[in-house]
């Protein structure tokens, strides 16, 4: 069982000291990573948005774009 | 500026361009030229590069392996680190829902849109090695730039994209010899 102690020690252990690390190469890469992470995750939970049947309209609304933006982007023809 | 290259060259241009559209690439590189080279080399040319085991196969496993390849994912799980974000946990939960492959093949799966058709432009490396290759051409007194100026022009360019993918298989000085016995043979 993780105790409360533990938990705090893996919120505050060196990744949140390098939060806010002064070097901007560390910020940056840190930046650049979090971009293609977050792109893939969108890609990933829209697939599965749209083998669901949720509507384009649906998915731009949770993702907070507008239709045309999302439409746009997944909407390749195959 | 192609109106002095021979058919194969203007087709291994052609084909670099492709290649960089479909590794979905920003630009076409030394690397891609290379790419486009060894398919559209013939004859004499074609069976020296596949001697050494430069194929169009065997270089684009190679560049399709870097751009996916555990590499980009191992940096970016350390830069994400320094923020407190655990990609190793990120990708097993993805693979938890999804399926094994599902965070590797996002992009392939999600029927997101490949970058838009059109040139794409080239890089650095790619200019110089076009430059050095009509360099060649002229230093051979040949009146057009073939596909063999092409790999000259790349390897002497020094674009450590293609340099990298020739030297995993043959010594740059090798080749190059190689190359300006053809040369000389046709001349």
């Amino acid at each position: 069982m993780t105790s409360v102690s533990e938990l705090s020690d893996l919120s505050l252990g060196p990744a949140a000291e390098a939060a806010g690390s002064a070097d901007p190469a560390v910020g940056l890469r840190a930046v650049r990573a979090l971009q293609r992470l977050q792109e893939r995750l969108e890609a990933i939970h829209v697939a599965n948005a749209r083998e669901q049947g949720w509507s384009w309209q649906a998915i731009a609304n949770a993702l907070g774009v507008s239709r045309q933006a999302v439409h746009q982007k997944y909407n390749r023809r195959r | 500026m192609f109106e002095r290259f021979a058919r194969s060259a203007r087709v291994a241009v052609m084909l670099a361009q492709e290649e960089a559209r479909e590794l979905c690439d920003r630009e076409t590189g030394s690397q891609h030229l290379l790419l486009g080279v060894l398919q559209a080399a013939g004859g004499e040319l074609s069976a020296v590069l596949t001697g050494y085991g430069l194929t169009a196969d065997t270089v684009r496993a190679r560049l399709a392996e870097s751009a996916t390849g555990d590499k980009s994912f191992d940096e970016d799980a350390d830069a994400l680190s320094t923020i407190g974000i655990d990609l190793r946990a990120v990708r097993d939960s993805v693979a938890r829902t999804f399926g094994a492959d599902a965070f590797d093949r996002a992009f392939a799966h999600s029927g997101r849109r490949r970058r838009p058709r059109g040139r794409i432009s080239f890089s650095h490396g790619a200019k110089k090695a076009l430059e050095l290759a009509l360099r060649e051409a002229l230093a051979h007194k040949d009146n057009e730039i073939r596909c063999e100026h092409l790999v000259l022009g790349i390897v002497r360019g020094g674009d450590k994209a293609a340099i990298g993918l020739i030297t995993e298989h043959v010594y740059i000085a090798q080749l190059r010899a190689a190359i300006v016995k053809l040369l000389d043979k046709a001349a």
